[in-house]
């Protein structure tokens, strides 16, 4: 637990002396604004429906940006072989570097805040649609980042991290609008099930299914487990 | 305190290292060299649990560095070939986080005495990345030393560094091999000579030789008395063998001016070799004892091996 706290920490530190967590957080809150202007121009309704779905997609292509140096880097730089042969339990790794990933995705959410503020301001938007939208955000963000991590786990070049995450989660995102042209049922619940966009626009609906809670846990679950064992079995290589 | 028994390790169909074998008494400082490529990173990466081994067994202060990983990873320190830095920290930052994951009591004194020791006080707020390579390999053997390891693993430290920053890393080494076990891994034999009081010759992943300096120097004929004279050899080495405990002659070179002959024997015959001379009234040109380097050790070793 201490363990992962240093790496929390050290992982928090690195990003922030660096120009990538800046970088980040400005074209993020621009698309969030852009997504949130054009959400309440097309439907006029005080809720984050559309930024959320929107904003769920462009962090597909981000968020594997804030999590591609975290094995990556370390591995092309060296400093792996200093983790490696410190008395860190391996899970530990890589809890502490995913918690510092979702950590900053939580500043971003916060950031965003501003956003239903002016809904309250404006309008009267209900907050408990808002706070179920943005626990699937979150939940959103912790899936994406343990993806980018497995990818990150894999190579060697941070930029090579990066492409890979996005690959890993592109068929996620695409099995939704794809069950559109499938006639079959099964098939097609089958790829409505797999989207994270089914899932997370119940959450913006105000609903907060257990269901759906459990599709997204299982999925960082899933892809952190795949990244303990991608470590394992590439110190065997 | 370390024991290495049959240690094997194969990439793919290339075998890194193949059977190696040594045990390592605790405290001094062992010598690990071998020409590029001969499998010394494979191994000290293997000894330090970073990759595990294909075959056989590494165990430290009698713990298994395969089966109980984290108690080995306590008591060593490692300084890989490239210092495993983060450019975007600051010297103080980097130490504090190296402090945390090896579990330091008192981080911030250890850290101070730390940086004292390998000269790096008053820069805590320096980025590493903006450091020289010099001050890098000394944040690197920092991080190293900061948790009072009882092994100290050491892969090419001086590697890239200016003369002045050589001899000052050697003393430091030295300093640290008082009260702990160093392996020291390097191609620069007169290092060897300074430092280590045991060699490992390894070539190809396998051990070529190992001992104490002096059985390594041994390889290569060891020490040996060179006489030089006036004249056709022929004349002088029938005398010259009969003289006792001789173990072989070897004539180096033979032309116009004289002839030089190595004689190959364990004790002193320095002072025969000139009564010989006077009393056969030979012309003597020289006379001398002649110790052969740690390079022709080496050579002779690496160039038996191929």
């Amino acid at each position: 637990m201490k363990k992962m706290w240093a790496i929390f920490k050290k992982e928090m530190r690195v990003y922030f002396v660096s120009p990538l967590a800046y970088a980040f957080l400005t074209v993020f809150f621009f698309l969030a604004g852009l997504f949130f202007y054009l959400g309440l121009t097309t439907t006029a309704e005080p809720n984050l429906r559309v930024m959320s779905a929107n904003l769920s997609i462009s962090l597909l292509f981000l968020l594997p940006l804030l999590t591609m140096r975290h094995f990556a880097e370390e591995r092309r730089s060296g400093s792996f072989e200093l983790l490696m042969t410190a008395p860190i339990p391996l899970w530990s790794l890589i809890l502490g570097k995913w918690l510092s990933s979702l950590a900053l995705c939580v500043i971003l959410l916060l950031g965003t805040l501003l956003f239903p503020i002016i809904l309250e301001y404006f309008g009267n938007p209900d907050w408990g649609v808002i706070g179920s939208t943005y626990l699937g955000l979150f939940l959103c963000c912790a899936a994406f980042e343990s993806a980018g991590l497995l990818s990150s786990s894999q190579s060697d070049e941070p930029v090579a991290g990066g492409l890979g995450g996005v690959l890993i989660l592109f068929p996620f995102w695409l099995a939704g609008p794809s069950s559109e042209f499938v006639e079959q049922p099964l098939l097609k619940k089958i790829l409505q099930e797999a989207s994270f966009l089914t899932h997370l626009d119940a959450f913006s609906k105000g609903l907060i299914d257990s269901a759906d809670c459990i599709w997204f846990v299982l999925f960082c679950f899933g892809f952190l487990f795949l990244t303990w064992r991608s470590i394992e079995s590439r110190r065997w290589r | 305190m370390v024991v290495v028994e049959k240690l094997s390790k194969s990439f793919g169909s290339f075998q890194a290292v193949h059977e190696l074998s040594f045990s390592l008494p605790k405290g001094g400082i062992l010598g690990f060299i071998g020409p590029n490529g001969a499998g010394k990173t494979t191994t000290m990466r293997m000894l330090t649990g970073y990759i595990p081994p294909s075959n056989g067994t590494v165990s430290v202060a009698g713990y298994s560095v395969f089966e109980e990983s984290m108690k080995v990873r306590r008591i060593v320190g490692y300084l890989p070939e490239t210092p495993p830095l983060y450019r975007e920290l600051t010297i103080g930052a980097y130490l504090d986080f190296v402090a945390s994951i090896r579990d330091v009591e008192n981080p911030k004194v250890r850290i101070g005495e730390v940086m004292d020791e390998v000269g790096l006080s008053g820069l805590e707020n320096r980025i590493i990345g903006s450091l020289s390579k010099g001050y890098r390999q000394r944040v690197g053997l920092a991080q190293a030393i900061i948790h009072k390891p009882e092994l100290l693993i050491l892969d090419e430290p001086t590697s890239g560094l200016d003369p002045a920053q050589v001899v000052g890393i050697r003393s430091f080494i030295q300093r640290l091999a008082a009260s702990r076990t160093v392996i020291l891994s390097t191609h620069i034999l007169s290092e060897v000579e300074h430092l280590c009081d045991r060699v490992l010759v390894i070539n190809q992943g396998k051990c070529a030789a190992q001992g104490d300096l002096k059985e390594i120097k041994k390889r290569a004929g060891g020490e040996r008395y060179r006489i030089e004279l006036q004249g056709e050899s022929k004349r002088y080495i029938e005398p010259l063998s009969k003289i006792s405990d001789v173990e072989s002659l070897n004539l180096l070179r033979e032309d116009d001016r004289g002839c030089s002959i190595e004689i190959f024997v364990e004790r002193d015959i320095r002072s025969e070799l000139s009564t010989l001379c006077a009393q056969q009234t030979w012309p003597l040109l020289s006379l001398s004892l002649y110790s052969p380097s740690l390079e022709e050790a080496f050579l002779s070793i690496v160039g038996a091996e191929k």
